[in-house]
């Protein structure tokens, strides 16, 4: 086809549209539909399957030890090693790997004593983690910055409160420098983050997926201060009994309790010999007497953990179910297209007729057929994607807040792209059949009847 | 019947018009497979969500305590707080009973033990969901005790610390543990070994409580306790049937008077489930729609292209009318045709259908599909496909053949 015949073609397929509104309405209705499902389901598994942390998914790595006894099972799949790890393990593998960039992921809660005081009191549940947390997950931060690695060791009376929380207790100006009281001590504010909520919140899969940041991270060791007095806050399993009588440190080196989610940052290079110094160190504590199993460690891919984690939540048929589903969906529009836009041609076959005996060639027929498919395909995908649109943010204002981010589910300029994409395919996939019957019509017969 | 169809010039006429009856045969297929797929999964969901839960939900208020007075590290003060709340409880006007509880039942997962018959060894033992609460959460909780007895006061220990515990577990529990029905009485261990055994003194029926999955969701275990700790209590309070509203709005003050210096919250165990349960929801709301959707879709393609061949068989049908064939027998072709073409979209369904579930329930865990879902399926869909072609074969129908055969 000659490019100067495109506004012609144009041209007339709208008028060949517009000639028979019912039938145009019709086909647009059923492939606005089969676009905006696919659409739809698309952006969902897009929040919910892609990748959430593309710039450093394949450098995260969550750690696991199996540490469990022979006589009993923990809660959790046969085969994997518990999904967190205990106080001690955390701790000697940190000290083997110190070049290595690590956190451990825990949880407690903890009064905290606004500095205005005229508001009450209230329990906070506080992050606990390492210095290296922030860098390794990206937290972006409006004021300061992470604490050092010296106040992790410690530990010093720092800490970061997100967005919310420097809202919540500051209204949100710099309070970098200010103080705040946990329990009955006295913390100094050292960052401040900006509004952050990773989806799905990779760092803690386990006890919060789809929540939101906590309002205030503290160092890890403080768990370990009698008189501060942090209450662990997570899910945990444990085998034997506490030990009776120490200190909280004493309690934590000896415990078989297994509570933290624990990450390390590894280059391709180096990843090779962490997982032997992992084994290593469970070799080595074989010969101490514990990890009586046999060895089972985990040094995981953050994707990898996260697909795992999903199917333990018990997802049940999840959005790949759903993206296989609208495929077919969309299939069963194409084939309604192909019937009415055969319908609609073989209609005016009487008119192609004259056409053809004036001399058209059949490729001037088959192109001008074309044009108006992927003009119906054009019209349908802009109904798609508003319709799409429409139904995500009807999912959104479905979804409460405390599972979901409120505009998570969004039409973003990847589903606008599905929903072109979609559309153009579906428009001339089905419409290639009818245009070529229809510049096969002969001549002659359509002229007789006339 | 005068006009009976005759089947040999209804399949000569479709294979005239094999464009037609593919599409049209496809379409059909493709929806059965996907239709009957969704509707699997959805019923699936809904099993989950409707499962019968044991307990009283719809007059059930949970109640979050988190205290910040120094008080509150001593045990035998945090005790008698509990005992003040619950009986300032009961003595509302509306509340049919109240406990204290370690954990909300259907907000998903809790706190969970291994146990097994006293000295059984450890590798048979099986896990149990474990509340902690005080005698009066059976008939709190609605759950009626079957065999045995219930809590008494002096069953709650009066120090912390490990006890000698008089436990009532669910009718599954007892009989996963003691399979001769012999469980009262018996001796189990929780983890507390010979030193702290635990006596099973009653058992109650069915109770389920949502925990990922598994026979252990209605093998559940019950401690007598007034379960609180420094930083928190929880507490469930059953209203009488209408008073639900009248309760709520009228509890926070009840604990405020007893210990002011705590915060409070509540949720009705409606939105504790619906909490536990979001994702069950979710899906549910999402493959009801593209069901719809879809049969709605198929519906129109279907009325579109039969439409067309009505428009496309005009003068056909105006030579039969003129020949002497009545209304009915037109209506009666193209009705048949739907059928005809139904039968076979179906039957391509059917194979499609299972095809689709065993790439479903190997990837995606849905699950298998139910021969009486594909019954009922399969007869809606035939009779969508009568419907959507019940309008152009009325006007079929309605052709007069003066005008129809007028080009002949």
């Amino acid at each position: 086809m000659s490019i100067r015949m495109l506004p012609y073609y144009l041209r007339l397929a709208t008028k060949s549209l517009l000639a028979t509104p019912g039938l145009t309405l019709l086909t647009l209705v059923a492939l606005g539909l089969g676009i905006a499902v696919p659409t739809a389901s698309l952006s969902i598994r897009h929040v919910f399957g892609q990748d959430p942390f593309p710039e450093k998914s394949d450098r995260l790595f969550n750690v696991r030890l199996d540490n469990w006894e022979t006589e009993s099972e923990f809660f959790g799949p046969a085969g994997e090693p518990p999904k967190h790890i205990t106080y001690q393990d955390m701790v000697r593998v940190r000290e083997l790997t110190p070049e290595i960039p690590s956190t451990g992921i825990g949880a407690a809660s903890i009064f905290l004593f606004p500095p205005d005081e005229s508001l009450r009191p209230y329990q906070v549940l506080t992050r606990l983690c390492h210095s290296d947390f922030f860098s390794m997950f990206n937290a972006p931060f409006t004021y300061g910055d992470a604490w050092s690695e010296e106040s992790d060791r410690n530990p010093d009376h720092v800490a970061v409160l997100s967005h919310e929380g420097n809202q919540k207790l500051f209204g949100g100006q710099d309070s970098v420098g200010k103080k705040i009281r946990l329990g009955e001590q006295e913390f100094e504010v050292v960052g401040v983050l900006a509004p952050w909520r990773p989806t799905p919140q990779i760092y803690d899969t386990v006890n919060n997926p789809y929540g939101t940041v906590r309002e205030i991270f503290v160092p890890f060791e403080h768990v370990l201060d009698d008189a501060l007095g942090l209450q662990r806050a997570t899910s945990d399993d444990a085998f034997g009994s506490r030990p009776q009588g120490g200190t909280l440190r004493e309690t934590y080196m000896a415990w078989e309790l297994n509570w933290i989610q624990f990450w390390a940052e590894l280059a391709p290079s180096e990843l090779a010999l962490y997982r032997q110094t992992v084994d290593d160190y469970s070799l080595a504590q074989k010969e101490l007497g514990r990890f009586p199993r046999p060895l089972n460690n985990r040094v995981q891919p953050l994707m990898g953990w996260l697909e795992e984690q999903a199917i333990q939540r018990g997802a049940g048929p999840g959005t790949d179910a759903l993206v296989i589903v609208s495929v077919l969906f969309l299939l069963v529009c194409c084939l309604n297209l192909t019937g009415l836009l055969l319908a609609k041609f073989l209609a005016r076959s009487g008119i192609l007729g004259i056409h053809r005996a004036l001399g058209a060639p059949m490729r001037s027929i088959f192109m001008q057929r074309l044009v108006e498919c992927v003009l119906v395909a054009t019209a349908g995908g802009v109904l798609g994607a508003i319709l799409a649109g429409g139904a995500l943010r009807l999912l959104d204002q479905t979804a409460p807040d405390r599972f979901l981010r409120p505009g998570i589910f969004s039409l973003d300029s990847y589903s606008l792209v599905a929903a072109l994409v979609l559309a153009l395919g579906a428009g001339l996939l089905s419409g290639v059949y009818p245009a070529w019957r229809a510049c096969r019509i002969a001549p002659a017969i359509q002229l007789k009847v006339q | 019947m005068k006009h009976s169809i005759h089947i040999g010039p209804l399949l000569r006429s479709m294979m005239r018009n094999k464009t037609r009856v593919l599409l049209l045969t496809v379409e059909i297929a493709v929806t059965v497979a996907v239709a009957l797929n969704c509707s699997a999964m959805i019923l699936q969901q809904l099993e989950v969500l409707r499962r019968d839960t044991g307990i009283a939900e719809n007059e059930l208020i949970g109640v979050e305590v988190r205290p910040w007075a120094a008080d509150y590290q001593d045990f035998q003060y945090r005790q008698r707080i509990a005992r003040e709340d619950l009986a300032a409880i009961r003595a509302m006007p509306g509340v049919r009973n109240a406990t204290i509880i370690n954990t909300f039942p259907l907000q998903g997962g809790g706190s969970s033990s291994l146990a097994g018959p006293l000295g059984s060894p450890r590798e048979e033992w099986i896990r149990t969901p474990v509340y902690s609460a005080d005698p009066q959460v059976f008939d709190t909780l609605g759950l009626e005790i079957v065999e045995g007895r219930g809590f008494r006061e002096t069953d709650i220990p009066t120090e912390p610390g490990p006890y000698i515990a008089n436990v009532v577990v669910t009718r599954d529990f007892a009989d996963a543990l003691f399979p001769e029905g012999n469980a009262i009485g018996q001796s189990i261990d929780t983890g507390g070994g010979e030193e702290y055994p635990d006596v099973i003194v009653g058992i109650v029926g069915h109770m389920f409580t949502p925990y990922g999955g598994g026979p252990m969701e209605t093998r559940i275990t019950f401690f007598p306790r007034l379960p609180s700790s420094t930083q928190r209590s929880q507490y469930l309070v059953r209203a009488e049937p209408g008073a639900v509203d009248q309760v709520y709005a009228s509890l926070t003050q009840t604990f405020v008077n007893v210990e002011p210096r705590r915060a409070v919250a509540l949720r009705t165990m409606d939105e504790i489930k619906a909490g536990g349960y979001i994702q069950n929801n979710l899906m549910v709301d999402i493959y009801t729609v593209v069901v719809l959707l879809l049969l709605f879709v198929t519906a129109l393609g279907i009325f579109g292209i039969t439409a067309y061949s009505v428009t496309q068989r005009t003068k056909q049908i105006g030579t039969r009318r003129a020949l002497g064939a009545p209304k009915q027998a037109i209506l009666h072709y193209f009705l048949a045709e739907s059928t005809l073409v139904s039968l076979i979209g179906l039957g391509l369904g059917l194979i499609g259908a299972y095809g689709l579930n065993v790439l479903l329930v190997n990837h995606a865990g849905a699950p298998k599909l139910d021969p009486v879902l594909v019954l009922v399926g399969s007869l809606s869909l035939w009779m969508l496909g009568l419907l959507a072609t019940w309008a152009p074969a009325q006007r079929a129908s309605r052709l007069s053949p003066a005008l129809a055969t007028r080009t002949v």
